[in-house]
């Protein structure tokens, strides 16, 4: 397998596509590659620069991919200025479909039962790497945004898939003010899309989830009040008050989404010992206009979910990236498969701007790729999707690293 | 009985139970309360530690912006900045300071290896630290210290630095070097062309007067010659007047070469024919020197006077063979040359295609003093016997006067090399015209206009002497008049050029109004300036330079008279 990838940071769109394409070509050292992964800071035109992709990389090769705050390759973690980067993949087993649903932002749930209803056609099947527009409203002044539910889009992609498939991949974002994402979708681009590639060959794609959470006193509160993605009460009392009344100030209430707090959900021994993979976490998108109830980036919780407020804690973030990118390499190598690429999806909120760490936790990543000589592209993304606990969920403030071994 | 018994023991251990319930109720909700104590603390720690990282990346970001303002501030310099602390050593110097000086902080880490390297003379060395000294006693901090040195720089040229040092508030120093080399030696050219332009105007002036002197004793001594046979006592006596005349009409040529009067005859030729006949030339006179000549192939054509040029390439090879008392290498180059505006001759002359004439002696060399002074009219280093010193300044004028310029190289004990740059010409070459050394007769009718009483009575005479009728005026305007009345009888006219009243150029335009096709021929003791060049070039038919001799005279008027209207 020929793995190249290709990064730019200039304004001008077309070159920049252009450019990080010969990029990885030179770097994969091909000029057939079958394969593209692709994305694009939300400050370029992710249309002109999927089309400077194709100037180099030719129409006939699948690109997929799309908005994203930021960028994290082997040698740069960006973004800021107008990161973008490609990774061409040439393998001779590699074999790709790619599949696409727009209107996801009118009914999720039906969305992925329309999907699944398209992938059942394929006889493909190691993996599916899925990538969705996040965003169904933006934010305003006032008002948080409104995301796309993962949970009911993997719901409805459940429903209809006869296949059981691991489902891996991301809800797409393009920048911190939540404007309005492109998707890749293979040959064309589109808007409030879902894309599904369907992955098979003589390759294994393993992969680790990154977290950074822990309880933060370990007492289980009761969601009392709760519709689609808004909570409005806990403990029977306003959402925003007991937030309040644990950060001491009412601060928090200008951060959207909330830096420190997350709201963690435990799905194993509710008193066994503690342990990250166990947690789904979901992180509070911020106080709503009427100041008592706050937002949720999944609207998947119900009434009388016992959860616990979850802690973000910078430095275990960095700890976790770094544990667990080792222990899946060394794991490989240990079972003498060779890692041939690398692709993290990572929570927009792990960069060190966002979570205010000296260092950034992609680093650490980047760093086991390096010292491994393994080609890395990544992303920062809304939504985090993987399988936890026997099935794919959406994540939130995880990282995703897939590992692509032979 | 035994029910009651058991009743009551179970009464009461459902009591220590509820007792129990309740302790672990309590329990439960102070451990509760412990945990969201323990929470609320670790999630106040936290959010405030969050502000402090951030609040220190924020300073982190505004001191790295102020670190980019810094570098792009001093390391873009267009000076070079150094920072030294109070214990004299070099705490920083910025790149351009490198790029000036060559010295790197390695370099001149200590004060004393900063003196040491810029001024190895000790002489120099000693006075530049005095200066320091004395102006760090003198200036108070923040006062700026200025001063200009010549500085020895890493790769062993020397530079000229303008120096701005400060004490700042900590008694560190900043200095500022600028290098003013280009400047310095600019300014030193600019006042050396006045100086030359002004002894160039004096000159001329000294020469016009002097010419017209010897054009008065030369006039009559032709005429005494005609009369006398070459038995005549007095004849051989005459002839070595007129020689004596001659050496002073070349010492006035040399003076008005140097006074940039003009070309006579200009003509387009080839550098290397001018270089190579003259060069022969002199090989032939000086066996005490080895000559090396090279010429290059494909020379570009120049338009010249090549007398005039001759004069240049005879006063360099004379000095250079003077340069050589104990015998030597005399070495002549042609070349072909681009002149552009970064080259350091951009500001002589006008850019463009020059053919280069290298003269290179192996001499005695020149000192720093000399060479500011070689081309200054009567400035000489030799004996009175060997010359007045005129060569060199004449060659300075002949060339200025080309449009071209002179550049010179000399060290002391190795030889000289001066280079004479001549634009080229985009004409086509000429062949060179014969003379004639006999007096060639006519007999038209002259009007001869001169405001020098002297000139026109000897000029009339001679003439006469050539068998022409001769009418005189001795101002413009008179002679206008004169011409006015006789045009249809008169074929030529002589007509002096720097004339008070109506002057040589007025006087042409006033006879061409009368007739169009009046032949003139132009005569001054001052060399062809733009004045006479421009007459020559709207139309008047020749020049000829006083004092002249009765042939060249007879020469040029029969010339004039021949040629075609």
């Amino acid at each position: 397998m020929k793995v190249g990838i290709g990064y730019c940071n200039e304004e001008d769109v077309f070159l920049s596509g252009m450019k990080a394409a010969r990029g990885a070509l030179e770097e994969a050292g091909t000029r057939n590659p079958v394969l593209a992964f692709a994305f694009c800071s939300g400050g370029l035109d992710a249309e002109v620069f999927f089309k400077g992709l194709q100037s180099t990389l030719g129409e006939n090769i699948p690109i997929v991919g799309g908005s994203a705050i930021g960028i994290i390759t082997n040698s740069n973690i960006s973004y800021k200025g107008y990161p973008a980067a490609v990774a061409v993949i040439d393998d001779p087993s590699l074999r790709a479909e790619c599949f696409s649903v727009g209107n996801l932002d009118a009914d999720e749930r039906a969305a992925g039962r329309k999907l699944s209803r398209k992938l059942n056609s394929t006889r493909l099947g190691k993996l599916i790497f899925l990538l969705y527009d996040s965003l169904k409203t933006h934010a305003t002044a006032d008002s948080p945004p409104i995301l796309n539910s993962s949970a009911r889009l993997l719901q409805g992609i459940s429903e209809e898939l006869k296949k059981h498939l691991p489902i891996l991949g991301a809800g797409l974002i393009g920048d911190y003010t939540f404007s309005p994402t492109k998707q890749f979708c293979g040959f064309f681009t589109g808007e409030q899309t879902i894309i599904a590639l369907v992955l098979d060959g003589h390759f294994t794609c393993y992969h680790r989830i990154m977290h950074g959470c822990s309880p933060l006193d370990g007492v289980y509160h009761i969601i009392t009040k709760v519709k689609d993605d808004v909570i409005f009460e806990i403990d029977g009392k306003p959402a925003a008050d007991v937030i309040d009344e644990l950060y001491g100030n009412p601060g928090w209430r200008n951060e959207h989404p909330v830096k420190l707090l997350t709201i963690g959900i435990n799905c194993k021994d509710k008193f066994g010992e503690f342990h990250e993979g166990n947690y789904v976490n979901r992180l509070i998108t911020g106080v709503m206009p009427d100041g008592k109830s706050i937002g949720i980036f999944e609207p998947d919780l119900e009434e009388g979910i016992e959860f616990q407020f979850m802690l973000r804690d910078g430095q275990m973030m960095i700890e976790s990236a770094r544990k667990n990118s080792k222990r899946l390499v060394e794991e490989l190598k240990s079972r003498e498969k060779t890692p041939l690429f690398a692709l993290y999806i990572d929570c927009a909120g792990r960069t060190a701007e966002f979570s205010q760490t000296l260092t950034e936790e992609a680093a650490e990543v980047q760093k086991t790729c390096n010292e491994h000589g393994v080609p890395l592209l990544g992303f920062y993304s809304g939504v985090e999707i993987a399988p936890l606990l026997g099935r794919s969920r959406g994540l939130d403030w995880t990282g995703v690293l897939i590992i692509w071994a032979r | 009985m035994k029910n009651d018994i058991k009743h009551r023991h179970l009464k009461s251990e459902v009591k220590e139970l509820r007792e129990r319930l309740a302790e672990l109720q309590k329990e439960i909700e102070h451990y509760k309360r412990v945990a969201a104590e323990t929470g609320k603390k670790r999630l106040r720690d936290i959010d405030q530690l969050t502000r402090l990282v951030s609040e220190l990346k924020d300073a982190k970001e505004a001191l790295s912006k102020e670190k980019e303002k810094f570098k792009i501030l001093v390391e873009e310099s267009p000076f070079g900045v150094a920072l030294i602390g109070k214990n004299a050593r070099y705490k920083y110097v910025n790149s351009r300071f490198t790029e000036i000086l060559g010295y790197t902080l390695d370099d001149i880490s200590t004060g004393r290896d900063w003196w040491g390297k810029a001024y190895p003379d000790k002489e120099k060395r000693t006075l530049a630290m005095s200066m320091w000294v004395e102006d760090l006693k003198k200036f108070g901090p923040g006062e700026i210290r200025p001063r200009t040195f010549s500085v020895k720089c890493k790769d062993g040229s020397e530079k000229i630095i303008n120096f701005r040092s400060v004490t700042l508030s900590n008694e560190d120093q900043f200095v500022i070097y600028e290098d003013v080399t280009k400047q310095k030696r600019i300014e030193k050219e600019l006042i050396q062309a006045q100086k030359m332009d002004a002894i160039g105007t004096l000159a001329g002036g000294i020469a016009h007067d002097f010419n017209n002197l010897l054009m008065g004793i030369q006039g009559r001594i032709s005429l005494m010659l005609m009369d006398l046979s070459p038995g005549h006592p007095h004849f051989e006596e005459l002839k070595k007047i007129e020689e004596i005349i001659k050496t002073a009409s070349d010492l006035t040529s040399q003076l008005l070469g140097f006074a940039r009067g003009g070309k006579y005859e200009v003509k387009v030729v080839n550098p290397n024919s001018i270089v190579e006949k003259s060069f022969k030339m002199f090989g032939r006179t000086r066996k005490d020197i080895r000559i090396h000549e090279k010429y290059c192939e494909d020379a570009w054509p120049i338009e010249v006077d090549p007398n005039q040029i001759e004069q240049v390439l005879l006063n360099l090879y004379i000095n250079g063979w003077q340069a050589m008392p104990s015998g030597g290498d005399l070495y002549v180059e042609t070349s072909n040359v681009t002149i552009d505006t970064d080259n350091s001759l951009g500001y002589q002359i006008q850019p463009g295609r020059y053919v280069k004439i290298s003269v290179t002696d192996t001499g005695i060399g020149m000192d720093e003093k000399t060479l500011g002074r070689i081309f200054e009219p009567f400035f000489t280093t030799k004996e009175k016997q060997r010359g007045v010193g005129l060569g060199l300044a004449s060659v300075y004028g002949i060339v200025k006067n080309h449009g071209g310029t002179v550049e010179v190289f000399s060290e002391e004990g190795k030889g000289s090399t001066f280079n004479v740059y001549l634009p080229v010409s985009n004409k086509k070459m000429e062949e060179k015209g014969a003379f004639s050394e006999k007096i060639i007769e006519g007999s038209e009718k002259i009007l001869l206009i001169d405001d020098e009483g002297e000139v026109l009575d000897v000029g009339r005479r001679m003439l006469e002497k050539m068998g022409y009728s001769v009418v005189t005026a001795n101002s413009g305007e008179k002679g206008v008049q004169l011409y006015e009345k006789l045009a249809t009888d008169i074929d030529l006219v002589i007509l002096d050029m720097i004339m008070p009243g109506m002057g040589g150029g007025e006087t042409f335009d006033s006879l061409r109004l009368i007739n169009s096709s009046v032949k003139v021929l132009l005569s001054s003791g001052y060399s062809v300036e733009s004045q006479a060049q421009n007459i020559l070039e709207r139309g008047c038919n020749g020049f000829i330079q006083k004092p002249f001799r009765i042939e060249d005279l007879s020469l040029m008027i029969r010339k004039v008279l021949d040629s075609a209207s």
